[in-house]
């Protein structure tokens, strides 16, 4: 009886991962309108809709997992999850590491703070200038952090787990400013309407700031050539066929198709 | 593993010691001057005093030390009255938060590592030092103290580690010690079984010296 519940175990176990139509696909729902976590706990946001939607396209169904932000990639790297799908800039550091699918998104990002104390801030001298000796915050292990210390040298980089920590750090007035994607501050705006936050600076753009990548991409394990292909394949098709730019306005309000 | 890349974040991490130190030292002094005021208190049942340090143990023991400490730095912030006050300029930065937070901590711990070692010393001792006529002060200070702590170091040397170890949690709230630099290295270059490798083989080293300096003075005291 026993040795049967132990190979029934071991046969559910191997055959799994073997299964095609379930991809394992991660999330950090911390991030809105990108990913978060709605009143009733179901995960919500653009990357959830384009997920969903190019799991349609492949026949596959999709698992989704709610993990920080920090934790995606090494469980990515050891197998736990087939995609992660989480706002993730496509950079050359982090191509040596993972695979990623075509761009499905463009996001520009932005200074902010809370009232308007560093005023009209036309070009990047300006905002660096503004910046000397003030603090900073940026969500960890994201490519904002590379981009203050690489171009804002004089600010003080602090780094968060979280996007709402860095929120509340700017309320308790702990932060001078932050750097955050344009949706993300406009979600937060919308989210803390007691305080008035607000961008400042120019928009950081990939032209100037090459930290930014190559746009939002989907991480996949090196060597899944396959199923990069079929989600290389499906982005495309959704972009070709306006979904992503209907998901964009439904969530951003504007376009962010590539 | 790429083992170049693993060599190349020690000097990166080396940096991060002294952060890591400076907290544990700090919350380890708050531990052991709070720990002993309460340990005083509960041991002679001073009224309201005990029963205070009584919930304070409990809920220190009891809560994880993460909670404690985001309950100290975001929590806290988020009352006007706390902003206002004049702990505010030492509240709003982090190190202190995460001093105090594992300083508050260790004092419940010490605490109770404290009375245990009081507790040990055979009752027939005070009463001889009290029949040869010792004052309370040199009863205290030559039977009680000098084998209270030895039976207590043990335990207080496994908090010393204990505490290192919590140390870790500070990074959370955005102080770049050992395991905040490993967190940024890790982001960076994409390798983070390198990067944390790298600070768990740091951190070892330290506690071993800890440890055997703990050993070190367990062997002179006896």
């Amino acid at each position: 009886m026993r040795q049967w519940v132990l190979a029934g175990v071991i046969t559910a176990a191997t055959a799994l991962p073997a299964s095609a139509e379930t991809l394992r696909v991660a999330t950090s729902a911390d991030y809105p309108p990108w990913e978060s976590v709605d009143a009733a706990g179901e995960m919500i946001g653009f990357d959830i809709d384009v997920g969903n939607a190019i799991c349609e396209r492949i026949e596959a169904d999709c698992e989704w997992t709610n993990q920080a932000y920090d934790g995606l990639l090494p469980a990515l790297i050891a197998g736990q999850y087939d995609l992660i799908i989480s706002a993730i800039s496509i950079t050359a550091e982090r191509r040596e590491r993972i695979d990623f699918s075509i761009a499905y998104a463009q996001a520009p990002a932005s200074f902010g703070t809370i009232g308007d104390g560093f005023g009209d801030l036309g070009d990047h001298d300006a905002l660096a200038a503004a910046m000397d000796g003030k603090a900073v915050g940026v969500q960890g292990a994201s490519i904002f952090e590379n981009l203050v210390n690489t171009h804002f040298g004089d600010a003080e980089t602090r780094v968060y787990q979280r996007a709402d920590q860095i929120i509340a750090d700017l309320r308790t007035g702990r932060l001078d400013a932050a750097v955050m994607e344009v949706s993300a501050w406009e979600e937060f705006a919308a989210a803390n309407d007691d305080v008035a936050l607000t961008m400042f600076g120019p928009l950081l753009s990939y032209e100037t700031y090459p930290e930014l990548g190559d746009g939002i991409g989907i991480g996949l394990a090196k060597g899944s050539d396959e199923l990069r292909a079929e989600v290389d394949a499906a982005i495309a098709s959704l972009i070709e066929d306006g979904t992503i730019a209907a998901l964009a306005e439904e969530w951003f309000g504007y376009d962010v198709s590539p | 593993m790429d083992w170049a890349l693993m060599a190349s974040f020690y000097p990166d991490l080396a940096t991060g010691i002294t952060v890591t130190l400076g907290i544990l030292v700090g919350a380890l002094s708050i531990g052991v001057v709070l720990g002993a005021v309460i340990c005083a208190a509960r041991l002679n049942r001073v009224p309201v005093l005990a029963q205070v340090f009584d919930g304070y143990v409990l809920f220190f023991r009891g809560t994880p030390l993460l909670v404690q400490l985001f309950a100290i730095y975001f929590g806290l912030g988020q009352f006007e009255a706390v902003r206002d006050s004049i702990a505010w300029p030492l509240l709003r930065e982090a190190w202190f938060c995460a001093v105090l937070a594992l300083g508050l901590n260790s004092a419940a711990f010490t605490s109770e590592i404290m009375r245990g070692g009081v507790l040990g010393v055979e009752r027939g001792q005070l009463e001889a030092a009290d029949a040869f006529g010792f004052s309370p002060l040199q009863t205290l200070w030559l039977v009680l103290l000098p084998q209270a702590l030895r039976i207590a170091l043990p335990a207080y040397g496994n908090e010393v580690i204990l505490m290192l170890k919590g140390t870790a949690l500070a990074s959370t709230i955005s102080i770049m010690e050992i395991t905040g630099l490993a967190r940024k290295l890790s982001s960076e270059h994409f390798a983070p079984f390198e990067a944390f490798i790298a600070a768990g083989t740091i951190y070892l080293v330290i506690s071993i010296t800890l440890t055997s300096s703990f050993s070190f003075i367990e062997r002179r005291l006896v």
